[in-house]
């Protein structure tokens, strides 16, 4: 079952991020290390958007487990410099790895494109970890116009 | 060639180069259009970087001839997640048509030069997709691809 997070999920939904960002750390450690209070200041912020009706956060539930969940929002992605161009944007999408190959990120995802379209917006956009083939695989079977290379780069020199 | 800090006086030139790049993306990106008064805008935002203490606005000038530009900036990292502050490339531009070489690897090397002073440790880029030629000269400053933007219509 697909649904709207409640504050009650917060602690489960950042139990997910953790999952998430250590499940990314396996094949990109230098980007995804996890601060010592991260799951708390990622349930902060996710409990803000739960009141927030430019955001929406979904969780999937299946026998009374929250699996997956996604979270999004709609913002303006340009600068005064161009037109305004209201656009979705879909911040963090996890599958717990136990519930995985059952739907649940394309349902979260067709989920998601219901709630963009009642917002009517045209687009929108994601970013999937370079390194993350199984993601990669997963948006590329949805569809979707490349936009951005992120690059990252070492300023060597500094200490942190 | 010098690289410096921008002047109130570089604008003009500076929001036509930048004006320039943006209308070579566009080719290739027509997703987004420029305000009708694009440069007028981006020049009048100029002039707080100028100033700021949050970004790096350099010029590289060639005999009083404004060649190219690089504004950086820091800005929070995801929550959760270190580091704390990362360091964002903001805008990068250069006259394709001067012939000097390495000017934007000058740039850049400013820009990681502010960071570096601001002890922070890590310059994130977006490259445009679908350019290879940026993406080569990206991995050749010694950048790695770190994640991949998509839009989809609905």
């Amino acid at each position: 079952m697909i649904r709207l997070a409640l504050e009650s999920d917060a602690r489960r939904i950042g139990e997910l991020w953790e999952e998430m960002v250590n499940f990314h750390a396996q094949f990109d450690a230098a980007t995804f290390r996890v601060a010592e209070n991260g799951a708390e200041l990622y349930e902060r912020r996710l409990l803000e958007r739960l009141g927030d009706p430019q955001s929406r956060v979904l969780v999937a539930e299946a026998a009374g487990v929250v699996s997956a969940y996604a979270s999004a929002m709609i913002a303006d992605i340009t600068t005064e410099m161009f037109q305004p161009l209201r656009c979705g944007l879909l911040a963090d999408i996890y599958v717990s790895e136990a519930y995985r190959r059952r739907g649940l990120g394309r349902q979260l995802v067709e989920r998601l494109c219901l709630w963009f379209r009642d917002q009517e917006v045209t687009h929108f956009e994601w970013h999937v970890s370079a390194k993350n083939q199984a993601a990669l695989a997963f948006w590329e079977a949805i569809g979707g116009e490349p936009t951005i290379l992120r690059m990252r780069a070492n300023v060597s020199g500094a200490n942190k | 060639m010098e690289i410096r800090r921008a002047q109130a006086a570089d604008l003009q030139a500076a929001a036509e180069l930048w004006h320039q790049r943006m209308a070579m993306l566009r080719e290739n990106a027509s997703w987004f259009e420029f305000a009708p008064d694009a440069i007028d805008r981006w020049r009048s935002r100029a002039e707080y970087w100028l100033d700021a203490v949050e970004f790096g606005f350099y010029i590289a000038d060639s005999q009083g001839q404004i060649v190219g530009l690089a504004l950086v900036t820091a800005k929070e990292a995801k929550p959760g997640l270190y580091p704390e502050r990362i360091g964002v490339l903001a805008e990068l531009a250069v006259d394709l048509h001067q012939p000097h070489s390495g000017l934007s690897g000058r740039l850049i090397e400013a820009a990681k030069s502010w960071l570096r002073s601001r002890n922070i440790g890590i310059l994130d880029i977006d490259a445009p997709a679908n350019y290879a030629v940026e993406d080569a000269f990206w991995r050749a400053q010694g950048a790695a691809l770190a994640a991949r933007s998509y839009r989809l219509r609905l």
